[in-house]
């Protein structure tokens, strides 16, 4: 538990930070919505992580608080987006945005 | 018993309103019968009203019903009797219920007698209306009205677009006159605050609160007389009604409607009087129209058009003496003209009716043989108009004459000269349509007859009142020396301000010698062409002289309106359909659309559905905020 | 209570009409219509007896928002009006071939209970929203049910541009509203507060007023959506735009832009009127040209309107109560001018004038009928078009004699292009086979012709009935 004492909250914002630049290089390079949908709960859970380390640092609830809500509205979007996404493939056979520009001007 | 005029407009509109409705099941002698004896029947009570007034006259007014009642604006269907008045619903009411009993004879083989004997009583109710209305506003309702009627029966043969034209552009041409009078009543209630006559003139006197205003009022009212009365330049569309059948001619344009004009100007002579400006336009456009009336009679050969500008001409005579302020006689003169007028109009239906609908005249010749009462009855007309005395006009024609000595040169010199040119046409008329050889086909006068009875009543009716009808205006010089009233002038300064002439009686006498002299030798003169050297008149194509082709064209004035407001007018508005509506108010709305639509455009490629660039963009987006925070 | 079930009862009716089949549509719409006018007349005659017609509960105090409903004279006059018309229209389209009938009474009783709800409203904010609201209802209607190429193009305009001028209005009521230490939108705290205002403040607020309703008259040059829409809807909602919903312009003139903005009316808002004057003048030329019946009456109908615009603004009790009047009038007219349109088109097939002829040799009452309306169509006394208009133009005369004069050359373009038309299509001797008219189209006409010649020669009641509360 001694390591523990060491990681400070550099650490975890270092963690957070390189999660969160996954998420979006992940995002940007990715063609698969699926990934892409992952992409976007890996940026989520990094800012989780930002505010749960916060609150540990502070000592108050509110960070935490933050968070259940965060997950709150990530498994509901999760509900959603996979419902959509499912939908999307039953119609297309296809998850490749690419291929999904029909909003194209 | 002035309260019986209430029932005076309200048989006629019964009889229009029960042909209307149930007519479709009587026989043309029911309904002819209904639709004379509802007018007769008026007549009689137009006696019985017109008797109260003869001894003491007194305005009396008879309220019907609330009309329009807005804040200061207060106007009622209420009726005025008084000594104009009930001399106009005399004589309308007489006319037309003899032209009603002619009707029925010269239409009885038209498929549309039913609907020409209600659209006669319908005019007749309206004319009551004009009237005996005791406001501008209800004299304006029966002002239109007879301006409707007048269309319905112009155009009462409406399967020949002709007909239709004319009945078109009468309508047309009396609306811009009607302009005139309602801006004049506008402006009267603007600054008068009141346009019942009562307030106005015969009770207060608010017609006064004019002011400034007064010759510009004036002057509107007349342009409003202009267009009904077919005066100068708003004549040509009286010639062009004659399209109509003849008994319309006879009561609509020639006996009543067109001297509606007459009676407003009449009845607003107090106004008229206290504006010089007004008085002048009046009598130059009465005396314009008198004599252009007759030089374009000289040569048309259309007996009715003879007759129309016959009528345009005389009306101009009334006119001239409305602008000398002489109204009573112009009130006399409509009387008279009534009478001799629709005498001849109704002779020239008999003629028409025995020729089978020929109206030239260069096809008649002859016809004095054939229908005797026709011919004496048109021969008191034609002398009665020329103004020879004792028949009517000649009394009446007569003292407008005096006035215009009274006044003014060339006014007199100029009607002088219409006068002339009156007795020539009229005789010229006369003499081409019942003397000398018969000139139309075999066909034609094989069938020549006298007409049935219910025409020739009226004829006879008609030409009693006009060989004795002038006795009622006896000229006050000579009246006065022989101890003769002029019943006429007396009986209306109930209503009219009179203005006395101060002739002597030599002059008098001397004045009526000279214009009955010109006017036999203008019968003598006529006599001499048409019968003595029997000269044929030209067809039309052979007229050649300028000044000939110039009368024979009207002055030319129908071509040039069409060319000056006609064409032009539907010009303009094609152009402004065209250019303003479609290419420059619609092209703006669509350009701000479309325009909306071209920055959308150029927009366009940045949204390429890749979700990628997007999310690209936000990035960039968000590290440039957060590096320029 | 009165005018809320007046409110109501098109609004119910409507939800009625979109959740049942399409059997009775017509049926339903007509006996809801019926109902309408007997509450309508019951609640006039109560009211005189003492039962207050007028409703008032707040919705949104904060701004001081209340649902208020009024029922004065000139508020059931237009009322009155839009029952009678709504009426007509249900009545001459009962019989006919129309595809969903049950959602095309439904929009038509909607849109009745909008406008209704803007004559009746005693609430700026509610006045505005009804107003809007009413362009949901015919936005379907066209779109739907009307007719001809470029029609959603058409539609789109007209909706557009109605719902682009309305802005105006807005900007102005909200002007009016926060000049108020205690904000409200109620009718009597927005005329005090407008009253209050400068001159010069009072002409912006009404330049905002006038153009909204400019554009819903429409008066020029804001007319330009009017005549391609009136063509591309289908006949009954023409008959409602030209009919009642014009009305609603004309009415807030009277309701709202007058109270609020007299002073800024009489000192800047000289341009409203002349720009009127020209509409008619304007208007008149463009019917004179027109080959097409549909056109020619629609044209016509931004004349009247353009009279009645000018008669209202220039701010006497003639121009005000002959506005009312008139509006009343030339709703029945409207209504009648299109039935015969409808008539005539239906039989040949088209409406261009000049290709027809003779109809009156075939038809004579339906001749007779039209002449009368074409008559109180051109203000002939004795017509209920000579009342409003004569009032108006003698409205006109007080503000100027030259723009009376101008604004009267429509009594003689009037009756050329109505006579043009008239004998174009009645007169003259080719005969086209003409079915004879149903019973339907008959009562339609001859209650109108009635109508209009009633208030013609006894307009007292009904002009009496509008100084109600003036």
């Amino acid at each position: 538990m001694e390591i523990l004492h060491n990681v400070t909250i550099n650490h975890y914002l270092g963690l957070s930070t390189v999660l969160f630049a996954l998420g979006v290089f992940g995002m940007l390079y990715r063609k698969n919505a699926i990934i892409i949908f992952m992409c976007v709960e890996l940026m989520l859970n990094a800012v989780n992580l930002a505010l749960v380390s916060f609150s540990k640092m502070h000592g108050d609830t509110d960070g935490q608080i933050f968070v259940f809500f965060i997950m709150v509205v990530a498994a509901a979007e999760v509900a959603v987006g996979l419902a959509i996404l499912m939908m999307l493939y039953r119609n297309r056979h296809t998850t490749d945005t690419d291929t999904l520009n029909d909003l194209k001007g | 018993m002035e309260k019986l005029v209430a029932l005076i407009p309200l048989f006629p509109l019964l009889g229009f309103l029960y042909i209307t409705f149930f007519g479709k099941n009587q026989s043309k002698g029911t309904a002819g019968a209904i639709a004379t004896a509802l007018v007769a029947l008026s007549f009689v009570l137009a006696i019985l009203v017109f008797t109260t007034q003869l001894h003491g006259a007194h305005a009396t007014f008879v309220k019907v019903l609330d009309w329009i009642h807005v804040g200061s604006f207060q106007v009622d269907l209420s009726f005025v009797v008084d000594p104009l008045s009930s001399l106009y619903i005399l004589f309308i009411t007489g006319v037309g219920s003899l032209i009603h009993l002619y009707s029925i004879g010269y239409m009885h083989d038209d498929e549309g007698f039913h609907r020409f004997m209600s659209y006669l009583n319908l005019f007749v109710f309206f004319m009551l209306l004009l009237v005996l209305g005791d406001n501008l506003l209800l004299l304006f309702v029966g002002w239109e009205g007879v301006g409707v009627c007048s269309f319905m029966l112009i155009g009462f043969w409406y399967k020949d677009h002709a007909n239709n034209d004319a009945a078109k552009k009468a309508f047309v041409m009396n609306r811009v006159g009607d302009l005139g009078l309602i801006l004049g009543m506008s402006l009267i209630f603007v600054q008068c605050g009141s346009l019942n006559y009562n307030d106005l003139m015969i009770g207060g006197s608010a017609i006064g609160h004019l002011g400034k205003w007064a010759t510009l009022g004036a002057v509107l009212l007349f342009i409003g007389a202009m267009g009904k009365s077919a005066q100068f330049p708003l004549h040509t569309w009286l010639p062009d009604a004659m399209a109509g059948p003849t008994p319309v001619s006879a009561l609509i344009h020639a006996a009543t409607m067109v001297t509606a004009g007459i009676y407003l100007v009449a009845r607003f002579s107090d106004l008229f009087t206290i504006s010089e400006g007004a008085s002048q336009l009046v009598t130059w456009a009465g005396v314009i129209t008198a004599v252009m009336g007759a030089s374009i009679a000289l040569t048309q050969n259309d007996i009715k058009k003879v007759l129309a500008y016959s009528t345009v001409s005389q009306l101009g005579f009334m006119f001239a003496a409305l602008g000398m302020g002489a109204y009573t006689i112009a009130v006399f003169h409509v009387v008279t003209h009534a009478f001799f007028k629709a005498l001849l109009f109704l002779g020239s239906g008999s003629v028409i009716h025995a020729m089978g609908g020929e109206q030239d005249i260069r096809r008649m010749g002859g016809l004095k043989s054939h229908m005797p009462t026709t011919y004496w009855t048109f021969l008191v007309g034609t002398i009665a108009i020329a103004g020879i005395f004792p028949f009517a006009g000649f009394f009446s024609k007569d003292q407008i004459l005096a006035h215009a000595m009274e006044n003014n040169t060339v006014v007199f010199a100029l009607l002088m000269l219409a006068a002339a040119g009156t007795a020539f046409y009229m005789f010229r008329m006369f003499y081409l349509t019942f003397h000398g050889e018969f000139r139309g086909t075999h066909e034609q006068e094989h069938h020549l007859h006298e007409s049935p009875k219910t025409m020739t009543i009226p004829l006879v009716v008609l030409a009693i009142a006009s060989t004795v009808g002038g006795f009622m205006g006896f000229p006050h010089a000579i009246g006065h020396a022989m101890h003769i009233e002029h019943a006429l002038d007396h009986f209306l300064s109930g209503s009219i301000e009179l203005t006395h002439s101060h002739m002597s009686v030599a002059t008098e006498i001397a004045l009526a010698l000279i214009s009955m002299a010109i006017a036999g030798m203008m019968i003598l003169f006529a006599y001499n062409i048409y019968i003595k050297k029997a000269t044929p008149v030209l067809e039309d194509a052979e007229i050649n002289s300028p000044l000939h082709r110039l009368l024979w064209k009207k002055y030319g004035m129908d071509e040039l309106y069409d060319n000056l407001f006609r064409k032009p007018i539907d010009a303009l508005s094609a152009g402004l359909y065209h250019w303003v509506e479609q290419k420059m108010l619609l092209g703006m709305v669509d350009g701000s659309g479309d325009a909306a639509k071209g920055i959308g455009r150029i927009l366009q490629p940045l949204h390429n559905g890749q979700i990628v660039t997007y999310l690209l963009a936000i990035i960039v987006g968000l590290i440039a905020l957060i590096f320029a925070l | 209570m009165i005018a809320l079930s007046i409110f109501l009862i098109p609004l119910l009716t409507s939800f009625l009409l979109f959740n049942s089949k399409t059997g009775n549509a017509a049926k339903t719409a007509l006996t809801s219509l019926i109902l309408m006018l007997l509450v309508a007349i019951g609640g006039r005659v109560a009211t005189a007896y003492g039962l207050t017609g007028t409703l008032s509960f707040p919705l949104i105090s904060s701004i001081g928002f209340s649902f208020s409903l009024l029922w004065d004279g000139p508020a059931f006059l237009m009322v009155l009006l839009t029952i009678i018309a709504g009426l007509g229209i249900v009545y001459f389209s009962q019989d006919k071939e129309i595809h969903s009938s049950n959602r095309f009474y439904g929009w038509i009783m909607m849109m009745l209970s909008a406008m209704i709800g803007a004559f009746l409203a005693g609430d700026a904010l509610l006045f505005y929203l009804c107003y809007e609201w009413a362009l949901i209802p015919i936005f379907f209607l066209i779109l739907k049910w009307g007719h001809g190429e470029h029609l959603s193009k058409v539609t789109m305009r007209f909706f557009l541009y109605t719902l682009f001028g309305s802005l105006f209005m807005m900007l102005s009521l909200l002007y009016v509203h926060q000049s108020m230490a205690t904000p409200s939108f109620d009718m009597s705290a927005m005329w005090a507060a407008g009253k209050a205002l400068t001159a010069g403040e009072q002409g912006w607020v009404f330049a905002g007023l006038f153009i909204a309703f400019a554009v819903k008259m429409p008066v020029f040059p804001f007319h330009s959506w009017q005549p391609s829409t009136y063509d591309h809807a289908p006949i009954q909602g023409t008959m409602l735009l030209a009919a009642i919903m014009l009305k609603m312009a004309t009415f807030g003139l009277v309701r709202w832009a007058i109270p609020m903005t007299a002073v800024g009316i009489a000192e800047n808002g000289h341009w409203a009127i002349l720009l009127s004057v020209i509409s008619v003048v304007y208007a008149s030329f463009m019917a004179l040209t027109q080959k097409r019946l549909k056109m020619m009456i629609a044209y016509s109908s931004v004349a009247h309107v353009g009279m009645i615009s000018a008669g209202i603004l220039s701010n006497t009790d003639q121009g005000t109560v002959g506005g009312l009047f008139e509006m009343f009038s030339h709703g029945i007219l409207a209504v009648a001018m299109f039935v015969v349109y409808a008539i005539i088109e239906k039989r040949y097939g088209h409406d261009r004038m000049q290709e027809m002829g003779g109809i009156r040799t075939a038809a004579p009452a339906f001749a007779f009928l039209t002449f009368i309306l074409v008559m109180c169509n051109v203000a002939l006394p004795f017509t209920s078009g000579f009342v409003g208009e004569f009032l108006l133009l003698q409205s006109l005369a007080h503000y100027s004699l030259v723009y009376t004069a101008i604004a009267g050359l429509s009594v003689i373009l009037g009756a050329a292009y109505m006579l043009r038309g008239f004998q174009a299509m009645f007169l003259g001797g080719n005969t086209h086979a003409f079915e004879a008219l149903s019973r339907n189209e008959k009562n339609i006409l001859a209650i109108a012709v009635l109508l209009v010649i009633v208030l013609g020669v006894y307009p007292h009641s009904l002009l009496q009935l509008i100084q109600n509360v003036y």
